[in-house]
């Protein structure tokens, strides 16, 4: 079965003058229905084009993007306004029109899609009930604080039933809190209302929260695309390891290492947890066998889609046979990182 | 001085009234058309949502080439054209012509300045929402820059009050040339500053006027 959206060998290529800027090069990606797929990336990965070619707002130099098996990089700029009308689209700035009520920003969309009166005002009624801001409705966008903002822009991105949303930096601009609420929020429009949705973002926590599918971007390739699972517990390529880690911290930085190093006369080995690996019983077995020693000095553990994974740091002292025999046991099981 | 007021008195009340309907007329149609061109000057801009590289430098051209040319010789340069569309080139009407022409080359610009303010991500999120250009310039562009542009429009009252003062040179009448003729060129200071004062009165409620609607405009 096809995906729902589809990019096929997609390249953009930007002149800015007499220079050409590789926005992206050869991308090929696939994106079902029903995911929240989470395009991570740096800036100027290329990420912000990417998700702009999905509604076409740019258009790719090369290869083909194509939505529900259309190819809309073949199509005149009024289909391209049809299907658009189809996505819904939230920004970092949120992108209000301040000189229209919440009302009237939500039902914008609305009249651009030629819906009678009547049902307007009761589909914005029902949208500012699922976001939660039915006593704003007369309010402008200037007296509202930035989570009420995206909300607004969220409720219009669903105005028309769009079976894709489209979440640029969506929460870039939010505070912690605000931002976990906006995340569960997306999250209701996945499993409540069935939209796929397709979030871009600099920041590994946004991915952790709600993605179950991640495309890592690095300027303009793309370097890594997996479940979020396989993504955070065994990231591949180097650039995911580093968003992995600001995310997680859960493996010791040089200078958590040289402070380990000082309090602890032991090798320092940083292991990863899976699901189901029994570290527990080779570590004991270890203790029981030989005269090896084990102390936990960093780490975490974390669940993500509903499976725990992190690294935990042991140091580790005894014989130097039974020390080597040890790591190559954890070895046989996971993966192993001796700190130096 | 008595009598001279009792002879000058209704040529008074017909200069105000030929400066308010100059001036009205020409922001109303010079409005218009200088609302259309800084539409066009902001849409066909690199970036805009009609981008048309042509047709933007061939209006920026000809806004930059009309708008320097001082008003007392412009009115003067387009006599012939005056003359075949208004069929004559002297009294209030040939006055408007030229005076609807220059402003709205001026409006134009003053448009365009104000259009350049909008956020283009609230442009982007319409254009996400599929909404054509023609839509977004109609419903989102021109409500977004109301308040500016309001100002703006206000700002050009007073440049076309500015302006009218040289329409006696046509012999469009007007409170300038009140002013000049039965003040000036008769040594009567009274009457000059009557003209002045009066035109200081014009000014100042239709700036209140538009500060007032600008303020209603961005409910501040």
């Amino acid at each position: 079965m096809a995906a729902l959206i589809e990019f096929r060998d997609v390249s953009k290529t930007f002149t800015v003058g007499s220079t050409e800027v590789k926005a992206l090069q050869s991308i090929t990606l696939d994106i079902d229905a029903g995911d929240i797929f989470a395009i991570i990336g740096g800036s100027g990965a290329g990420k912000s084009t990417l998700v702009r070619l999905i509604n076409a707002l740019e258009s790719a130099t090369s290869g083909s993007v194509s939505i529900e098996g259309i190819d809309i990089t073949r199509l005149r700029e009024k289909e391209i306004r049809k299907i658009r009308s189809r996505m819904g689209m939230i920004f970092q700035q949120f992108n209000l029109m301040r000189s229209r009520t919440v009302y009237g920003n939500i039902a914008f969309p609305l009249k651009v899609a030629r819906w009678p009166k009547d049902q307007q005002k009761q589909r914005v009624a029902e949208l500012l009930t699922f976001v939660g801001l039915s006593e704003k409705a007369w309010a402008y966008p200037d007296q509202l604080s930035g989570g009420q903002k995206q909300r607004v822009g969220i409720a219009r991105a669903l105005a028309t039933n769009p079976s894709i949303l489209l979440a640029d930096e969506s929460t870039s601009a939010l505070d912690p809190e605000t931002t976990a609420d906006v995340l569960k929020l997306l999250e209701r429009v996945n499993s409540e209302l069935g939209v796929t949705v397709v979030v871009i973002t600099h920041e590994m926590d946004v991915v952790r929260a709600i993605a179950n599918r991640v495309a890592v971007l690095d300027d303009g390739h793309l370097v890594e695309v997996g479940s979020a699972y396989d993504v955070f517990s065994a990231p591949r390529a180097d650039t995911t390891r580093r968003f992995v880690e600001t995310a997680l911290q859960d493996k010791p930085e040089p200078e958590d290492a040289t402070r380990l190093r000082a309090t602890y006369e032991a090798r320092l080995v940083s292991i990863q947890i899976g699901q189901n690996n029994h570290l527990g019983t080779v570590l004991t077995d270890a203790v029981r066998r030989s005269d090896v020693h084990f102390e936990i000095v960093f780490g975490g553990i974390t669940a993500l889609q509903g499976r725990s994974f992190g690294n935990i740091t042991l140091a580790l002292s005894g014989s130097q046979h039974a020390v080597d025999q040890l790591i190559a046991d954890l070895r046989a099981r996971t993966g192993v990182e001796e700190i130096a | 001085m008595s009598s001279d007021w009792s002879t000058l008195w209704p040529v008074y009340l017909t200069s105000i009234w030929q400066t308010l309907w100059m001036v009205s007329v020409t922001l109303l149609v010079g409005g218009f058309f200088g609302l259309i061109l800084g539409l066009l000057l902001y849409t066909t801009r690199k970036g805009g949502l009609l981008q048309n590289g042509p047709t933007y430098t061939s209006l920026n051209v000809v806004v930059n080439f009309i708008r320097p040319i001082p008003f007392i010789i412009f009115i003067t340069a387009v006599g012939p054209l005056t003359l075949q569309v208004v069929g004559t080139t002297i009294g209030t009407a040939a006055a408007i012509f030229p005076l609807v022409i220059a402003a709205s080359f001026g409006i134009s610009r003053i448009v365009e300045q104000n259009l350049v303010t909008i956020d283009p991500g609230v442009i982007e999120a319409a254009r996400a929402m599929g909404a054509s250009p023609l839509r977004i310039i109609a419903t989102l562009l021109i409500p977004e820059a109301l308040g500016p542009l309001i100002l703006g429009y206000t700002f050009v009252f007073v440049a076309v009050v500015d302006m009218t003062a040289v329409a006696g040179a046509v012999g469009g009448g007007g409170l300038g040339n009140f002013a000049i003729v039965y003040g000036y060129q008769r040594f009567n200071w009274a009457v000059t500053w009557v003209a002045v004062l009066t035109i200081i009165v014009l000014v100042q409620v239709a700036q209140f006027l538009g500060n007032w609607l600008a303020r209603k405009a961005l409910r501040r």
